[in-house]
């Protein structure tokens, strides 16, 4: 207790509160800017920390990754292109709003959803640093196999209306996520000669080919503006948005839980933990959905989920110094070029970064989310541009973007050819949110499949209680909809034959 | 008014792509780091002084060859966090240093492929030296030898060892394994790998051969899930460098060590035998890592010679040396010149082993 008032003290004296809020602005930038993400920002500052206190170094980096996923957010929402590929969850839901004319309520719900669901994550971290081991440790193939399997049945719930088109998407996302390397035996597939394909097909231009390119698109042949409603961003739809957070509060936990956990388990990231908590949402928020519609239960609940996951991911990135995520393996890095070395010593040794590392995390959180907040007004305006602007630039954001993540001219052909098929789908009537979710999941579901055979046999995911408890509830889940489905059915009967008679 | 505003917006949205479309070109790959006072101009797009972020300008007086003068891109072919992609980052900022122009030394992250991928990417670029990157040996032989690989080690232009680290062999608790007998007498033996090649993976393909204990492969996406994997008893044994192992064997004692491949005893740990003290001293040349940099096969010998001097250089940098031991290995460095004759010896040497590791990657 007396480390973390001293670390938050030495927070806030100068230069501490410097270093966080350049840091946290550039953590936004570089969330809100297409393609570019958490790992860049941080690479990009860890030579600026050479010789830094190793408290600042760390305030100045986590200041700088609490901040990008609200960042991505904002673009995902306004313009519907995500700024990460963690942010694509927040399309479905977050840009439909912007399009009623309801930017502003979005904004405030996914700043507040976002600064909660950091400060949970980095709650979490705080109180499972005594603990990290065991629970880093609990998580083994089955459970992470059960939990991908959970996150992949919600094709069933989205294809709701044309079962065979959901799994049509879903096998097609499937087929994507097997290009590229085999996990298991090292084989190489459908690489069609091409170097490139090695790697297999990214996420980042999948997403930004899935979600913004189709959409840039429309908006073109639409014509107009963004919104065809006048855009309302007054504080009074902002703070509406904000309210929305603690009346789904219930949702909001449960996110913030799945993202914090998937944040734990290094080697799955934050695109897994945005569709996990986004296909939970549907699968439980039984009142009056409106997913895909602009629900705005659809942006809180990938927006806690991403930003709690930091806090998770750190879990494991100290106690044991293995990288809960993209972001905290370039930390790490940073980290022991400081001195730092994280592993078993880190929190009995560095205490004091430790609890820098949570009490900046908390904090970056907040900051961009007042800043979302307040700047809400202004960002919306942003939807007022006519279209014939905006859409060029958003669509030429997009393919830079796709190049950005890692310089290669691959990235975008990927954007655009998968761009070309998901307008296709969109024209026939398609829903393209289960290419994403086979696509973000299928690689991991294969990995954790054969490592459990490999390890423990068949009878692995049904021995261990957590991996077998995740395997029911998504039985249920998965059943559940067809099962009230028909019970609805049976009991409307009666009144139809009571109309003929 | 609201229509002068509107305007407003759009012309800042037209500029900001702009900036942002001449600070991505600048860049060429995304934004990793760069030297202290560009990066600080480079990150606002709103500074269009992308080019010279760069440090071309300063006349360089007497080099007969103007190299460097733009951005290098170190190459690492594994995903970050590990003990490679560390050595490297430790290393790039001591590489500008010592070089000539002082360049950003842009660390790359190219996984995939079982190095293939990476190490491609430095084998086919413009020999011309502003691609270089890290090597393992002998892990990258493996695909070599199977004919898999488009690249061959003895044609790479070696710049420098890093150093070479013993291995240490430990047990998972949960299996109750300390000594070799003990895995001797096992029925199975569950290996957490990588993949076969690298040189973590192949070394214990040979060292179960060798001393005769039957190993069972669990791959994993990286070292770090491979050790988590044993820490959590999922698998048994795990071999890898010292200082990746120190953390859990010696630090906390969460693996039980069970070997050392080196000649004498680690001084960390006084009670774990040496492979040689066990009677099997082949496998010192075999189970080892190198840590090796390189660039394109042509790049000219003006321009090597640069590359080569800079990397000794920094080597010899006490404070270079301190910062990469802080990382977990002690330092033991090669000159290019020896690389050479390494790479020679580890494809001479796996060429015996070659249908064993055939087998194993149906």
């Amino acid at each position: 207790m007396q480390e973390l008032a001293s670390a938050a003290t030495f927070i806030v004296t100068w230069p501490g509160p410097l270093l966080l809020v350049v840091g946290m602005f550039l953590g936004a930038l570089f969330g809100i800017l297409p393609g570019l993400g958490g790992p860049q920002v941080i690479a990009l500052l860890t030579p600026l920390t050479y010789g830094m206190d190793p408290r600042l170094g760390v305030t100045f980096l986590i200041g700088a990754m609490g901040s990008v996923a609200t960042g991505g957010s904002i673009s995902a929402i306004l313009i519907n292109t995500p700024g990460t590929g963690q942010n694509a969850a927040t399309l479905l839901d977050g840009f439909p709003l912007t399009l009623k004319g309801k930017a502003g309520r979005a904004l405030g719900a996914s700043a507040m959803s976002g600064a909660s669901g950091g400060v949970f994550g980095a709650l979490i971290l705080l109180a499972l640093i005594p603990v990290g081991k065991q629970v880093v440790l609990a998580f083994s193939y089955p459970e992470i196999f059960m939990m991908a399997l959970m996150g992949m049945s919600i094709i069933v719930v989205v294809s709701q209306g044309s079962m065979w088109k959901g799994l049509i998407a879903g096998a097609l996302g499937l087929m994507l996520a097997s290009f590229g390397f085999d996990p298991v035996t090292g084989s190489i597939r459908y690489t069609f000669g091409v170097d490139y394909l090695w790697d297999g097909i990214k996420i980042v231009p999948a997403v930004i080919g899935l979600f913004a390119i189709p959409e840039s698109v429309e908006l073109l042949l639409k014509g107009g503006t963004v919104s065809s409603v006048p855009v309302t961003a007054s504080y009074k739809d902002v703070w509406q948005g904000i309210a929305d957070v603690p009346r789904n509060w219930w949702l909001f936990i449960r996110c913030s839980i799945i993202g914090t956990i998937i944040g734990i388990i290094p080697g799955v990231g934050g695109a897994v933990a945005t569709w996990v908590a986004y296909g939970h949402a549907v699968q439980t928020e039984r009142k009056n959905p409106r997913f895909g519609e602009g629900d705005i239960r659809g942006v809180i609940a990938p927006e806690s989920a991403v930003c709690a996951k930091d806090g998770g991911a750190l879990v494991p990135t100290v106690t044991f110094g293995i990288p809960g995520s993209v972001e905290t393996a370039v930390l790490l890095g940073a980290l022991m070029l400081q001195g730092v070395t994280p592993g078993p010593k880190l929190i009995v040794e560095h205490t004091d970064v430790v609890y820098a590392m949570v009490l900046a995390l908390a904090i970056s959180n907040i900051m961009i989310a007042l800043l979302t907040i307040f700047g809400a007004k202004y960002l919306a305006q942003l939807t007022r541009v006519p279209i014939s602007i905006l859409a060029p630039v958003v669509f030429t954001l997009c393919l830079f973007g796709a190049y950005a993540t890692d310089g290669e001219f691959g990235d975008v052909v990927v954007a655009l050819v998968i761009g070309f098929v998901a307008y296709a789908m969109k024209v026939y009537g398609f829903s393209r949110v289960p290419v994403v979710i086979a696509l973000v999941l299928g690689s991991v579901m294969q990995e954790t499949f054969h490592q459990t055979l490999q390890a423990m046999g068949p009878s692995g995911f049904f021995v261990r209680p957590m991996s077998l408890i995740l395997f029911l509830v998504t039985i249920a889940m998965i059943v559940y909809p067809f099962w009230s489905k028909s019970r609805r059915e049976r009991r409307m009967m009666p009144v139809a034959t009571d109309i003929e008679g | 008014m609201a229509r002068k505003n509107i305007r407003l917006v759009a012309v800042a949205l037209i500029v900001a792509l702009v900036l942002v479309t001449l600070f991505g070109c600048a860049q060429q790959a995304a934004p990793t780091p760069t030297a202290a006072k560009p990066a600080a101009e480079a990150t606002k797009p709103a500074a269009a002084k992308p080019t010279e972020a760069k440090p071309t300008a300063a006349a360089k007086p007497a080099a007969k060859v103007d190299f460097p003068n733009k951005e290098i891109t170190y190459i690492v072919p594994v995903t970050p966090g590990g003990g490679f992609d560390t050595m490297s980052r430790v290393l790039a900022p001591f590489l500008q240093k010592y070089l000539p122009n002082n360049p950003n030394i842009v660390v790359k992250n190219v996984s995939g492929g079982e190095w293939m991928i990476g190490i491609n990417e430095i084998y086919n670029a413009k020999p011309d030296g502003y691609t270089i990157g890290i090597f393992n040996l002998p892990g990258n032989v493996v695909n070599q030898l199977l004919g898999l690989a488009k690249y061959d080690l003895t044609k790479v232009t070696w710049i420098g060892s890093i150093t070479e680290v013993p291995y240490v062999a430990a047990a998972s608790k949960q299996s109750g394994f300390k000594t070799l007998d003990d895995l001797k007498k096992a029925p199975e033996v569950k290996v957490a790998s990588v993949s076969l090649s690298s040189s973590a993976g192949l070394g214990s393909l040979i060292a179960a051969q060798t001393m005769g204990f039957k190993p069972k492969f669990i791959s994993h996406p990286g070292s770090s899930e491979a050790v988590l994997s044993t820490l959590r008893g999922d698998a048994d044994y795990a071999q890898y460098p010292y200082g990746t192992m120190k953390k859990y064997v010696v630090d906390s004692k969460d693996l039980t060590p069970l070997w050392i491949y080196d000649k004498q005893r680690a001084s960390t740990l006084p009670d774990v035998p040496t492979v040689v003290e066990l009677g099997y001293p082949g496998l010192l040349d075999t189970v080892s890592i190198y840590y090796l940099v390189g660039t394109t096969p042509g790049v000219p010998p003006e321009i090597v010679q640069i590359l080569r001097d800079a990397f000794d250089k920094a080597m010899a940098d006490p404070e270079c040396v301190k910062k990469l031991e802080a990382a977990g290995e002690e330092v033991r460095p090669a000159k290019a010149a020896d690389v050479e004759k390494i790479v020679k010896n580890s494809l001479d040497q796996y060429v015996k082993y070659k249908d064993v590791i055939a087998g194993y990657i149906k």
